[in-house]
């Protein structure tokens, strides 16, 4: 696994290292949903598309998943699967159901403190905060 | 703790240094400051002190931890025309906020049926992730309604009665909400999560009152050793989240166009008086009606509950809110003869007796504050007093302040059984919606509440009335 949880007073920071920038969104983009739901039987109803610019790294991440937030808030989108291409993400969904994606801990917010998405070497490091 | 200066043995001082505009003042005994792991938290206070237009002090309760921008159990007070707004001084769930209801059951009657109640209220709160949802959502019109009218909102579509109102902060009201002012995505993430709990440190919790304090208080509220109570913790849900996400969005930029300097940019701000600050105090509104429509239609869905379980009507229940309180708010105040905008981010209001703007059953009293501790030790019932007005800006803590982290407590907590240790050694039964909930909770997370409400009594800010313990919870 290409990212880990890390210790936070009260709220939960994801560090990913990846080889290249998409990654990095596909592997963050990995943790938000493992935080958010255990999905034990992936079986994708649809794929969205996100683009990855790579003008403000950092701030392309937090919006890229807030996005992931927000469909898996208000429309109820289990996202399940993530695919990096160059320049762009693929991310699998099915429509959430409590049942078949039994809720771990619902999130509030993909905050800016901390918020990072820089070079690291031949790579890339992310560090993200939710607020929950 | 660097450069922190003891001036009273419930009070430390951070002198004013460098561009701080005055200095931070935090509430606390030794035992609690020494249980800040870092410095990270008195920084945040330091940080907030650089702010224009800040008043007196920048405050800190002894529950305070970090947070983002201002530390949680944050209080601080900003001139009209001098001073900012910030949606960092609110946080992410505005009007996240407690509230605390008695009922006529006393601990005999209820032990037998303690887990049907459990259990019956498990099925009919729900965390609100997905599709489930408590109510219809509100839609159009009726959801720009519920936004702008508050809690009055949920009373008269059947939840609650209108004593409810007298009994919450503001009578469930924030003045100013512009329904135009919140996002769509506010709309299309809130609506269908009324009457939710949410997750994280959200609870519905039955309690037992065991001690009292201020006996000639606990009898105007109706409490003895033994009663039943319930308490409800929730907030704005996705609705607020959302609100606060497009603020701050805009607020990062509006702070560079006007200029203002900050130590971190989650401070981000407007001067109060600027279409950004009062666009963002319009929706903040909205947020705060919404989270007072959450809690009343969760008040009576809780009712209803007890009322088929216990067979009784709800009437003989004699479930009485007691007050509802915000934790997550900015308000315009007057404080000391000046209309302040007062920022309490993980801080209760607690005004004193007297004040016009407690309701009249009881200006004479004080405000009642509910301050919940962990979901295995004790809650206080606290009163506001005249060295609130004095000391605080009217305010006092909220809560027990974490001890350890999330990611901790999901280490600590590996291959132990969790329910049955509440149980067991508690004596509290726990249902939850999220797995992680109840890992990220237990009572060892948190630090010892009564250690916090004893520096505000200490202070003159607040009294203890009553504690209560806690027996059933709900956890989303």
């Amino acid at each position: 696994m290409s990212w880990e949880l890390i210790d936070h007073t009260g709220d939960l920071a994801v560090e990913a290292r990846s080889p290249t920038l998409e990654e990095l969104f596909a592997d963050c983009g990995r943790a938000l949903s493992s935080i958010l739901a255990d999905v034990p039987s992936p079986a994708p109803a649809g794929t969205d598309a996100f683009p990855v610019t790579g003008t403000d790294p950092a701030e392309e991440l937090r919006e890229f998943l807030s996005e992931l937030l927000y469909r898996f808030s208000a429309e109820h989108r289990m996202y399940v699967g993530f695919r990096a291409g160059p320049g762009t993400i693929e991310a699998d969904w099915e429509p959430y159901d409590g049942l078949r994606h039994p809720l771990r801990t619902e999130l509030k917010a993909v905050t800016w403190h901390q918020l990072e998405a820089v070079r690291d070497g031949d790579g890339w490091r992310a560090r993200v905060v939710f607020d929950v | 703790m660097s450069n922190l200066r003891k001036i009273a043995p419930y009070l430390y001082e951070i002198p004013k240094t460098g561009a701080m505009r005055v200095p931070g003042r935090i509430y606390a005994s030794d035992a609690l400051l020494e249980t800040q792991k870092s410095d990270e938290a008195v920084q945040q206070v330091r940080n907030v002190a650089h702010l224009p237009g800040i008043v007196d002090y920048a405050l800190a309760m002894p529950d305070f931890h970090w947070g983002y921008g201002f530390p949680i159990g944050g209080v601080a007070a900003f001139d009209l025309e001098e001073g900012i707004l910030s949606p960092g001084g609110v946080g992410y769930d505005i009007n996240c906020g407690v509230r605390l209801v008695r009922t006529r059951l006393k601990k005999q009657d209820l032990l037998p049926k303690l887990r049907d109640l459990v259990r019956e209220l498990f099925r009919t709160v729900p965390a609100g992730v997905g599709r489930e949802g408590a109510i219809q959502a509100p839609r159009g019109d009726d959801a720009r309604a519920l936004v702008t009218q508050g809690a009055k909102w949920a009373v008269y579509h059947g939840y609650g009665t209108p004593d409810d109102l007298d009994h919450i902060e503001d009578a469930g009201l924030f003045p100013g909400a512009d329904p135009d002012a919140p996002s769509d995505r506010a709309y299309s993430r809130g609506m269908p999560q009324i009457g939710t709990l949410g997750s994280g440190n959200h609870f519905l919790e039955i309690q037992v009152v065991d001690e009292l304090y201020r006996k000639d208080v606990a009898d105007r509220f109706g409490l003895e050793r033994g009663t039943i109570c319930f308490s409800i913790h929730s907030g704005s849900r996705g609705f607020g989240y959302q609100v606060c996400e497009d603020s701050v969005k805009t607020m990062i930029k509006t702070s560079r166009d006007y200029g203002i300097e900050l130590p971190d940019r989650q401070l981000c701000c407007a001067p109060f008086r600027s279409p950004e600050a009062q666009r963002y105090l319009s929706a903040m509104a909205c947020a705060a009606n919404y989270a007072w429509v959450n809690r009343q239609v969760m008040t009576a869905l809780t009712r209803r509950v007890f009322a088929r379980v216990f067979a009784v009507t709800e009437e003989s229940l004699g479930a009485r809110l007691i007050y509802d309180v915000c934790h997550n708010i900015a308000k315009v105040e007057e404080h000391g003869g000046r209309k302040l905008c007062v920022h309490r981010k993980g801080a209760t209001r607690a005004f004193g007796p007297g004040h016009p703007l407690l309701p009249a059953a009881y200006r004479d009293l004080g405000q009642p504050t509910f301050i919940p501790g962990d979901m295995g030790r004790a809650s206080f019932l606290l009163i506001g007093k005249e060295g609130s007005m004095r000391e605080t800006f009217g305010s006092t803590c909220h809560g027990a302040g974490r001890a350890h982290s999330r990611g901790a407590m999901k280490r600590r907590t590996q291959g132990r059984n969790l329910f049955q240790e509440l149980e067991e050694e508690h004596g509290v039964l726990v249902m939850a919606h999220g797995r992680d909930s109840v890992a990220e909770e237990m009572p060892e997370a948190y630090k010892d509440a009564s250690l916090v409400v004893d520096v505000m009594e200490q202070a003159g800010v607040t009294d203890k009335v009553a504690r209560l313990r806690p027996l059933g919870c709900i956890k989303g």
